[in-house]
């Protein structure tokens, strides 16, 4: 298949009365999600959106999300995953970067968001709400299409077709620029995931998948596209409940498990990963940050019945393009990230780019038919991150790697300021740059903290230069306005002046052994 | 457990707020939310709802947390399934 919605309408044809998502206690069948997505894209459709057009998704990880999603790619068009977690502002830039015409909303985006539909983004020209709507909404020069209308809508029969090349989701990450960048993922970039990650831990429909990825996040797409297009169900966790997810697989007897590190290392925390407790499990995977043995021994010791996988891949190279099955023999150290799926290739260059023997440490470069064409709009980075060495096409991952033996490639860190939160991909410089902007301050300097045993990290802290900020909690609030959560820091450390290190440059080193720490 | 157990029940349970979380010295009742509560995150919410569990002697299910908007409605949730009581 070529494309995405066929792949889904193919599981959806074989499965059809079998469950395809559950949420919030409630189920849509395979054939009751097609039939609701299908009636929402001709809605789109019919109000003026064409094939090929960006439509933003603004919901909770709900029964909405998922329809959203399969309406999007049924009309032939890109999904935009916001995130109702996330400011208005941070919303508002990526619907206005996106140039998306089209926006789906669930009942409490329209309460949260009022403000972002009241004054829409340029290009927007429809809002359609996938929930009975509390209370009618309007905006001036947009379309708003309320449940009923949805609801009473005969659907198309007949869809634009699809190619391999076209997108099918775009998806905004933290950048180093200060704003958010776009990555666009083809169909073609995901079906060749599924197809690699299939061969290693194959699903089949009588599977039940655990969702706790938001669609932001792009390791949403693992579980959800492989339960769709494999006629399995994608139990999506709710919100309240994303640090019990142990629990939910227990009282939903789920067979396949996937989530960044973190999320074990708190249940490990948390206690909730007594031995044996998840014998349901029989696939889990860990994605998005460095997994430790100790977290992973633990989960195989809860879970003896899965096979336990690390995966390892930025979001330009499509969820994940390298697995290593874990044992007990890798428990003492950090997890390699193994070996490229089928059809990708890894490789650990030099700085002269010419690939390192095995044991040297180098950037990891990627290659292969899950790497993305470029950045949305961003010819500048994509000259700086893709390149071609030797006639093929590489994605320069900012990761550092070796490649040792038989395990294939290990992680050793970064080469620049990037970092995961909670597993969240985060650009500390982008931090830097909103701290400066709210500040006035120019010497401001921005690190993880903290740093778990488990190697990742739960938060930042910021250091700035000069006298104390009188209202620390104001400018703290100003951040929350236009960060997510995750990357608004707990501290703002004043500092006589940032140490610096033998180069001139601030010395992050330095601040991570600051005494304000210890 | 009954009706007649609900301020005990709140009790409880703001005491076990306060003891998880050593900022939450303002007023906690019914109405009261986790965004009121200085210190209140995502891994706090978890500590919480364990410890309440084990005061409580029941375990929570997770699509009963989805409806956990306020104390009040932790505190329903304790009258209808809470089956022990442990000081």
């Amino acid at each position: 298949m070529a494309n995405l919605i066929d792949a889904i309408a193919g599981a959806a044809a074989a499965h059809g009365s079998r469950p395809a998502v559950w949420a919030g206690g409630d189920t849509l069948s395979y054939d009751e999600l097609l039939a609701f997505a299908a009636r929402t894209a001709t809605v789109l459709l019919e109000s003026g959106v064409q094939p090929g057009d960006r439509v933003a998704i603004l919901t909770a990880r709900s029964l909405a999300a998922y329809v959203g999603v399969v309406a999007s790619l049924r009309a032939g068009c890109v999904y935009v995953p916001l995130n109702k977690r996330h400011p208005i502002a941070r919303n508002r830039a990526m619907l206005e970067r996106s140039g998306a015409t089209a926006l789906l909303v669930d009942n409490e985006s329209c309460r949260r968001f009022s403000d972002l539909l009241r004054e829409p983004t340029h290009a927007l020209k429809t809002v359609v709400a996938l929930e009975a709507a509390t209370e009618p909404r309007s905006a001036s020069g947009v379309t708003y299409l309320d449940h009923r209308t949805v609801s009473a809508t005969r659907p198309r029969t007949a869809w634009a077709d699809r190619a391999a090349g076209d997108d099918c989701y775009l998806i905004f990450t933290s950048g180093s620029t200060g704003e958010p960048k776009g990555v666009p993922i083809s169909h073609g970039n995901v079906l060749a995931y599924l197809g690699g990650i299939s061969e290693i831990a194959p699903v089949t429909h009588e599977d039940r998948l655990i969702q706790l990825a938001d669609l932001s996040f792009d390791l949403s797409g693992h579980n959800m596209f492989l339960a769709l297009t494999s006629g399995a169900a994608l139990y999506s966790i709710p919100d309240s409940a994303n640090l019990l997810g142990p629990r939910f697989v227990s009282e939903h007897e789920l067979t396949g498990w996937c989530s960044v590190p973190s999320a074990a290392a708190l249940a490990r925390q948390a206690g909730l990963l007594d031995p044996g407790s998840l014998p349901s499990l029989r696939v889990s995977h860990f994605c998005g940050e460095a997994l430790h043995g100790a977290v992973a021994e633990a989960w195989a010791a809860a879970a003896p019945n899965s096979a336990l996988y690390n995966l390892y891949g930025p979001t330009e190279a499509t969820i994940a393009i390298s697995w290593h099955r874990y044992r007990s023999a890798d428990a003492s150290s950090v997890v390699p990230i193994g070996r490229p799926l089928r059809g990708q290739q890894m490789e650990v260059f030099g700085a002269d780019d010419q690939p390192l023997p095995e044991g040297e440490v180098g950037e990891l470069l990627l290659s292969g038919s899950q790497v993305a064409r470029g950045y949305w709009h961003g010819s500048a980075l994509d000259a700086e991150k893709f390149t071609t060495i030797a006639g093929a096409r590489w994605y320069r991952t900012g990761d550092l790697a070796r490649r040792s033996g038989a395990d294939g490639f290990h992680y050793a860190g970064r080469i620049d300021h990037q970092t995961k939160i909670l597993g969240f991909r985060v650009e500390l410089l982008e931090i830097e740059r909103a701290l400066r902007a709210i500040t006035g301050r120019d010497a401001v300097a921005v690190i993880a903290w903290p740093v778990t045993i488990d190697g990742g990290a739960q938060g930042t802290v910021a250091f700035v230069a000069g006298p104390a900020i009188t209202d620390e909690e104001a400018a703290l609030a100003k951040l929350r306005a236009t960060l997510p959560p995750y990357m608004v820091p707990s501290r703002l450390i004043p500092v006589d002046a940032l140490p610096l290190n033998g180069n001139g440059k601030t010395d992050y080193t330095a601040l991570r052994q600051h005494q304000a720490l210890i | 457990m009954n009706e007649a157990d609900r301020p005990a029940v709140l009790g409880k349970i703001t005491e076990i707020i306060r003891q998880e979380l050593p900022r939450a010295t303002g007023v906690i009742d019914a109405a009261t939310t986790a965004a009121d509560v200085p210190g209140w995150d995502s891994l706090a919410h978890v500590r919480i709802i364990l410890a309440v569990e084990r005061a409580f002697a029941f375990r929570i299910r997770t699509t009963e947390m989805a409806r956990l908007d306020n104390i009040g409605a932790l505190v329903e949730v304790v009258i209808a399934r809470g089956t022990a009581w442990r000081t």
